[in-house]
């Protein structure tokens, strides 16, 4: 799995591209949590758009992420999730929570 | 229901090997015709299984996962994964949404999500002797096809 990061006009957006496993989360956060760090705060997204294969490993990642993002400063987004992601969310109660329509 | 094709793999319960059980299973399940959805439920099912036994069966070392998956001729498939780890104290308690014994990069949905995606899931855990888990799916029938090659 590949995670890039850019700051754009509606705030920071982490594009992942390739299989969210448990293999690739813990680096994949890593990065998050490190970038977050060096980024003043504000709205975060993270990007589904390239994603090809994601499990609950995925779940993990975007709770965590949520957490380290906290809830008082725009929050987290999901973007550009594809149908299975979405089922995953919903299966988790996640969805409300998080996914927002698509955006570029 | 008779079967049609059987494979068995095994690898060691390392975490880069869960995408290779899964290609291996995706690639086993086209020979059965399924829609892509159908493949990626059976592939994100074996990913949780597989993933259970790596990060759990085996705490400080290393250990044998076993991968058994069947075709059958009503367009259906088994995956049996397998290992001979510490196995599940409370396999129903295991079972529960958000129940965990890992840590925060996990989100305890994996046995939701493979109840989610599959037709019917078995679990059965001997502590201290190991974990099976048997998944199956029925793929659709694709109505009016032509002969396959």
């Amino acid at each position: 799995m590949n995670i890039q990061a850019s700051l754009t006009a509606d705030g920071l957006v982490f594009r992942l591209s390739g299989e969210i496993d448990h293999y690739s989360v813990q680096s994949a956060f890593e990065f998050i949590e490190s970038t977050l760090s060096e980024t003043p705060a504000g709205a975060v997204a993270l990007d589904f758009a390239e994603v090809s294969f994601m499990d609950t490993s995925g779940l993990a990642l975007i709770i965590k992420t949520g957490k380290a993002v906290g809830a008082d400063v725009g929050g987290l987004s999901v973007i550009n999730a594809n149908t299975r992601i979405r089922q995953i969310l919903d299966v988790a109660g996640l969805s409300s929570a998080v996914l927002r329509e698509d955006a570029q | 229901m008779k079967e049609i094709n059987k494979v068995r793999f095994e690898f060691l319960s390392r975490s880069v090997n869960e995408s290779l059980a899964r290609a291996y299973i995706a690639v086993f399940c086209a020979q059965a015709d399924p829609t892509v959805d159908e493949v990626g439920d059976v592939k994100t099912a074996v990913s949780e299984a597989v993933t259970n036994a790596v990060v759990h069966a085996y705490p400080d070392t290393l250990g044998r996962v076993r991968v058994v998956a069947r075709l059958f001729d009503d367009s259906s498939v088994e995956v049996v994964v397998r290992d001979w780890g510490v196995g599940i104290a409370d396999v129903q308690k295991a079972r529960e949404p958000l129940f965990t014994t890992g840590d925060d990069m996990r989100s305890g949905m994996g046995f939701t999500i493979m109840e989610s995606f599959c037709d019917k899931i078995k679990v059965k855990s001997v502590p201290g002797k190991g974990t099976t888990i048997t998944l199956r799916k029925s793929f659709s029938t694709k109505a009016g096809d032509g002969a396959a090659i």
